[in-house]
């Protein structure tokens, strides 16, 4: 119950749960948790951890089998496909990419100069390398 | 009674039930396909718990039909039960019985028992045999009730708000043994509940009911992918009109235009920028309960 | 149905041990002390009066436990709303209702098993004398009739009542209302409209009558009803 994943899904997020399962895993396979070859935990096993419906985690699993990053093998389960690590990465970095957008929007809202707002991203990088 | 096995675990057909002059549930058509999971929301007193009565045939419909698994909810009342877990908002388990004793009685009334996943339910929840029913605590009940709905591995599981009132890790107990259950075989769920969380883990389906109306019925991610709140700042001297097509709800506080909107698309936008004058737009995510809450307080506001 | 059994059993234990110490502790005080007083050297009371007084005070008491016996039967329940359990087990009304008539009614007929044959089977080896005849000098007292046609009232009744109310302190409050009710009736037809004397035979039909319907029509509503 709980103790075999190290996340666990928001219900009360906007995004769909299947959205947030599938990015997990996306997640999981960018930062190598899961290798290309490695089978990912079964549906009623990733079903029982979050505590969320078994379809739900099929339809996770579909999106990311659309994506490529997984693929099915008859009666073992689902695997990390061969490609699936540079799927993953390309997907992490287009989420990156959405969170700079929004973060420039929120800027601009606020009617904060662009000179300021370009100024901001060179202290953020900054401050990621030395605290990481 | 039919023979055939029907498309469809659950189906109301113009379901309804009047108290007196009052309209509990109207006109009310549902049909819920095998092995879905859906999720009844609604606000109190919407007539959620009152359906549910009459597809267990505890309540009589004032009209319309009520089938489940194909059974009339009234004339095969008896079929249904044997087929259906059921879990009710209120316990009324025999309070003199012990844990024990009380499977003891259900047990033999059922054609498809398993005693081994009975067993198995009993240690997982922690349950006595010992303990009588008045002694266990409100969580103890509520898996109690729970080990009783689906020990007779039933096709169809009904439950009504069955995590209110408990905490956080009961709760978590609670749905676990749910989906213990959903995991084993195709089997159809419907529950309602306040628990918003609960229904976004568990239901794939929404159905909302409001004063006695169905008022949305879609897939839980079309609901939150298709009602966007969005925040329009309005320049100076341009004053707030019509709001767009699927408004819910909306809200104006001095420049700021509040909206919520059902069948949210791009035109929605498009509109908005060409009718009035903007100095800022933004779109918002909500989560099921800022929909559900926009969504009562918009009917409330245009009752 | 057994389940059923049980279940009904339990939940008037505490009323059937009632009707047993009241049907049955009458007779074991009555004849405990006829035979400390022989023992004692004196002469005890056998005579058929002995036996008709005893009586007159089990059934009379008993007729308590009747009207319990059928007030109980549904109400009490629905009192615990453990009604509403038994209303999603996938047990048919008619079963319901057969296990707690067996509860209602099995009681009944031992208590008046117990006081026929102290009167039938007993009395007589005992007072030599024929049963028939101990029986009627208890005419003009406490009439066996009667009694049966009594039991019968207030058992019925009891049960209508139980069928339509969600208590079964009022329930069996009723039955005995119920009673009232007919005997005022009677009174009243007598007074009112001058009409003879009865009989012991119309007091009969009219309380087997009564309770009888009660019955079948406390049934009936309990089979059409939904709500538990």
């Amino acid at each position: 119950m709980g103790d075999g994943v190290a996340v666990s899904i928001n219900p009360q997020s906007p995004v769909p749960v299947y959205l947030q399962i599938a990015d997990y895993i996306r997640r999981a396979v960018a930062a190598g948790v899961y290798r290309p070859g490695e089978a990912i935990p079964s549906v009623r096993a990733l079903a029982l951890d979050l505590t969320v419906n078994p379809n739900t985690v099929q339809r996770a699993f579909e999106e990311l089998e659309r994506e490529g990053l997984v693929e099915v093998r008859k009666g073992l389960g689902m695997f990390v496909a061969k490609n699936g690590l540079v799927s993953a990465q390309a997907q992490s970095e287009q989420a990156m990419q959405a969170a700079f957008v929004q973060a420039i929007r929120g800027g601009r809202a606020a009617r904060i100069p662009s000179k300021r707002i370009r100024s901001a991203f060179d202290d953020a990088w900054r401050d990621t390398d030395s605290h990481g | 009674m039919t023979t055939a096995s029907p498309a469809f675990a659950i189906e109301t057909v113009g379901l309804t039930k009047r108290y007196g002059p009052k309209e509990a549930v109207s006109d009310l058509t549902l049909r819920i396909p095998r092995g879905s999971a859906f999720g009844f929301i609604g606000p109190n007193g919407a007539g959620k718990s009152t359906t549910i009565k009459m597809l267990m045939g505890l309540a009589r419909p004032s009209g319309g039909e009520a089938r489940v698994l194909g059974f009339d909810a009234v004339r095969d009342s008896v079929a249904i039960k044997q087929r259906v877990g059921y879990v009710p908002e209120l316990h009324c388990i025999c309070r003199w019985m012990r844990v024990g004793e009380v499977i003891a009685f259900c047990r033999p009334l059922y054609e498809s028992w398993n005693d081994r996943f009975c067993a198995d339910l009993l240690k997982v929840f922690e349950l006595n045999p010992q303990t009588k029913v008045k002694q266990l605590s409100k969580g103890m009940v509520a898996k109690l009730a729970l080990l009783l709905a689906v020990a007779h591995e039933p096709d169809v599981l009904i439950f009504d708000e069955p995590t209110s009132g408990l905490d956080p890790v009961v709760r978590e107990e609670f749905l676990d043994g749910v989906l213990r259950t959903l995991c084993e075989r195709e089997r159809t769920i419907l529950f309602s509940s306040h628990a918003l969380s609960d229904v976004q883990r568990i239901a794939e389906t929404i159905g909302l009911i409001y004063e006695g109306r169905l008022i949305d019925h879609c897939r839980t991610e079309d609901l939150l992918n298709g009602t966007k709140r969005i925040r329009a700042v309005l320049r100076d001297g341009c004053a707030p009109g019509p709001p767009p097509e699927g408004t819910i709800w909306q809200r104006v506080q001095q420049r700021e235009w509040l909206m919520t909107v059902r069948g949210y698309s791009p035109a929605t936008l498009e509109y908005l920028r060409a009718k009035y004058v903007l100095d800022h737009i933004e779109v918002i995510d909500l989560g099921l309960e800022d929909v559900f809450k926009d969504l009562v307080k918009g009917r409330k506001a245009t009752a | 149905m057994r389940s059923l059994l049980w279940k009904d059993y339990r939940i008037n234990r505490l009323l059937l041990i009632f009707g047993f110490v009241v049907c049955v502790g009458p007779w074991v005080i009555a004849i405990a002390r006829n035979l400390l007083l022989e023992w004692r050297g004196g002469e005890a009371w056998w005579a058929p009066g002995f036996w008709v007084d005893v009586y007159g005070i089990s059934l009379v008491l008993s007729l308590f436990t009747f009207a319990m016996l059928g007030g109980n039967a549904v109400a009490a329940e629905r009192a615990d709303r453990s009604a509403e359990f038994l209303g999603y087990l996938p047990v048919s009304r008619g079963a319901v209702l057969g296990s707690k008539s067996i509860i209602a009614l099995g009681p009944t007929l031992l208590i008046w098993a117990v006081n026929l044959a102290a009167l039938f089977i007993v009395a007589p080896s005992i007072t030599h004398v024929p049963a028939a005849d101990i029986v009627a000098k208890s005419e003009g007292r406490e009439s066996l009739g009667v009694f049966a046609g009594l039991t019968v009232l207030l058992l019925g009744s009891g049960w209508f009542w139980s069928t339509v109310l969600t208590s079964h302190g009022l329930a069996t409050g009723m039955s005995l209302v119920t009673l009232a009710a007919v005997m005022m009736g009677f009174i009243g037809l007598e007074f009112g409209c001058g009409l003879e004397n009865f009989t012991e035979k119309w007091f009969l039909s009219v309380f087997v009558a009564v309770g009888i319907g009660g019955y079948v029509v406390g049934c009936a509503y309990y089979l059409h009803r939904l709500e538990p």
